[in-house]
């Protein structure tokens, strides 16, 4: 497996910065765009910038609008409303086999009467290449996927995985600007899927090209994206880094959405200088250090949002601190993920509370044990505030 | 157990041997024997009246006389050819008309297909020898056809197609257009639509992702359907004697004719197995055919 170079995955990860403002012109706008079937509204006034060399995610439920979105852009969909733009040109008019737009489809859809050979040289021959570059590029497709030696095999002679880099080989071969990914990995079993999370990374980083991925697997979303667009009922609920969207979620559905999180009802009390303060049910006072953004009035309610990783697990009290909070409970319930373990306490005024320790020491030498009284500690920083 | 399960294995082949293997070698008897005036019309017949060296001596009187009559007349050679040519085109014509009906089909909205497939179906409700008198009625000069024709003012005198090959040709087509469009519906309407789609965001036009997705992936339709044509149009008989004139040369009605015109039950019986070997080689290839695609599929 080859891996990417850091720095430059790095830099291409950070590069968008906020997508109302882009510092240059987007690759793909899509500009007011609603698209409905009949009465449903699949897509509704949407706007979006995808910059050049993105790796960008549409994350989101089953029938939350992102497969419309890659058939919009694919040309399979014509939108209702709005347009959208590829490189300043609108795309309406063209039609998908014209779109210098790639996709890869879920089911792979390879050519079954067809080699590896001639499904990957299957565009290049539409575009009436000689024989000598289509065999040319092939090849070197092959090389890229790592599948040298399978030309001749038809595809159903090949292993799920195989098939799933023909498929991406043939999407390549003509070098699109954009290639679209519907659910690129979901027919993988989980260990070739991380392998070959790895491996799109690198082709795309080596090409330099932009990829668009559908998923419903937020995990892979946050592995493979520079910036992910969580959707919900056709909107866009959040456009973000992976990083921001875990930490700093708009709202409590992006947070819940993405990863495991405790999710409290808190009613804000006052300031203590830069922290916030605000009570739970339990009447618990809990400190947390403000976003720029949030807007703090005394008595709004707001939820915070708590990873259970970030929480702490100790038998002894923690030292009291002005930045640290802490409540206590009873363990209910204790999940061994090997690397982690995830606690389920069970607070004094009923709540449960979800917390995750890295497993630094062996089981047996673990100190919290089911049915202990814990104190469970999380640092001001350490959670963020977003709206009921 | 052992008993039962044999007893199972056993049926089918019971029954073919006692419906097809037995009156197969009778009728190759019957070829090998010679034409006589007498009832039944063929010598010599086996009997167990004069013991074992009678039928020792039936057996000697067999021949292939009848057989070498066949490649001699010269008459049934250009029976079988003309049966093959006949088959061959009704076949080609079925395929082109049958085509788009089977492509149309398998685009139809989903709630439509059963219906439509209905409709395909529906005319073996009636029977077969009474659609093709319906034909006699639509063809002949003063028919439905001819009359149409002559009041719409586009003939003055009435088409001749009656008692020709074309008649026999629409017949054909006619009566066996769904045994082509079954096997053709079912193998276009399995195709991938993704497949399309796929073959469009890689550069396709419409007419190209046909040509090079759907035409190929839908061949063992086709392959399938016409040999479900042509196997059967070969040995058709009733189609060329009812809307056929007596030009229209064809092995099934050679074969009627010298069984009950003639009364030559060896000659008949010489044509049918010639017919039958005739058939087996394509039925042969059909077979080798499926089993290729069966296991290329899986």
């Amino acid at each position: 497996m080859n891996f990417h170079d850091p720095a430059s995955a790095a830099a291409a990860r950070a590069e968008p910065a906020s997508p109302l403002k882009p510092a240059r012109p987007p690759l793909i706008r899509f500009e007011n765009v609603t698209k409905t079937f009949g009465s449903f509204t699949a897509i509704s006034d949407l706007n979006l910038d995808i910059q050049e060399r993105e790796f960008f995610s549409l994350l989101g439920p089953s029938g939350c609008g992102k497969t419309t979105m890659m058939r919009l852009l694919a040309g399979f969909e014509e939108v209702t409303t709005g347009r959208i733009l590829l490189d300043g040109q609108d795309l309406t008019s063209i039609p998908a086999n014209r779109r210098p737009i790639n996709m890869m489809f879920q089911s792979y859809a390879l050519f079954p009467h067809m080699s590896v050979a001639k499904n990957i040289g299957f565009g290049l021959k539409q575009e009436r290449w000689k024989k000598r570059d289509i065999q040319d590029r092939v090849d070197e497709m092959l090389a890229l996927v790592q599948l040298e030696g399978f030309a001749d095999r038809k595809p159903h002679q090949l292993s799920g995985g195989q098939m799933q880099r023909v498929a991406l080989a043939r999407s390549l071969a003509k070098k699109p600007k954009v290639l679209l990914l519907d659910e690129p990995l979901g027919a993988l079993d989980k260990k070739l899927r991380e392998e070959t999370q790895f491996q799109l990374m690198d082709v795309q980083d080596r090409l330099g090209l932009t990829f668009i991925i559908v998923t419903h697997d937020q995990d892979e979303a946050m592995t493979v994206s520079s910036r992910i667009a969580v959707m919900k009922a056709g909107k866009l609920l959040q456009t973000d880094t992976p990083a921001r969207i875990y930490e700093h979620p708009a709202s409590s559905y992006v947070a819940d959405f993405i990863g495991n999180v405790n999710l409290i009802n808190v009613e804000l009390t006052g300031m203590d200088g830069e922290l916030a303060l605000a009570g739970w049910d339990g009447g618990t006072r809990l400190a947390i250090r403000p976003q720029p953004e949030d807007v703090l009035t005394p008595g709004a309610r707001k939820t915070l949002v708590l990873r259970p990783e970030k929480i702490h697990v100790t038998k002894d009290r923690p030292a009291e601190a002005a930045n640290v909070n802490m409540v206590d409970g009873t363990v209910e319930e204790i999940s061994y993920t090997g690397s982690a373990s995830t606690y389920l306490v069970r607070l004094d005024g009923g709540m449960l509370i979800r917390a995750q320790e890295a497993n630094r020491l062996l089981t047996s030498r673990r100190e919290v044990d089911w049915n202990d009284r814990v104190w469970l500690s999380w640092r001001a920083g350490a959670c963020v505030l977003v709206d009921e | 157990m052992r008993t039962s399960r044999k007893f199972l294995i056993l049926t089918p082949y019971l029954w073919l041997g006692l419906f097809f293997l037995v009156p197969f070698l009778i009728v190759i008897k019957i070829a090998l024997s010679d034409s006589v005036t007498a009832s039944p019309p063929y010598a010599p017949t086996f009997s167990l009246d004069e013991g074992l060296a009678g039928l020792r001596a039936s057996f000697a009187q067999l021949d292939f006389e009848n057989f070498l009559w066949l490649a001699e007349d010269g008459i049934y050679l250009k029976a079988y050819f003309n049966s093959v040519k006949v088959a061959a085109i009704a076949t080609l014509l079925t395929l082109l008309i049958g085509y788009p009906v089977a492509y149309a089909m398998a685009k139809a909205p989903r709630d439509w297909r059963k219906t439509l497939l209905l409709l395909v179906i529906l005319p073996f409700w009636t029977s077969f020898l009474i659609r093709i008198y319906a034909w006699i009625g639509i063809l002949k000069n003063e028919g439905f056809l001819n009359l149409t024709l002559m009041k719409l003012g586009i003939i003055d005198q009435p088409l001749a197609i009656m008692h020709t090959e074309l008649a026999v040709y629409i017949g054909i087509v006619y009566s066996y257009l769904p045994f082509m469009i079954l096997p053709l519906y079912a193998s276009l309407e399995r195709i991938d639509g993704k497949l399309l789609e796929a073959a469009e965001d890689l550069g396709c036009g419409a007419f190209a992702a046909f040509r090079q997705i759907t035409l190929p992936l839908s061949l063992p339709g086709v392959v399938a359907g016409c040999f479900l044509v042509f196997i059967p149009a070969i040995g058709e008989f009733v189609i060329p004697d009812l809307l056929g004139g007596s030009g229209t040369l064809m092995i099934g009605k050679t074969l009627w004719l010298e069984f009950f015109s003639n009364r030559d039950w060896g000659v008949a019986a010489a044509v049918a197995i010639v017919l039958l070997t005739i058939l087996i080689v394509p039925i042969v290839l059909f077979q080798r055919h499926q089993q290729k695609h069966q296991e290329e599929l899986g």
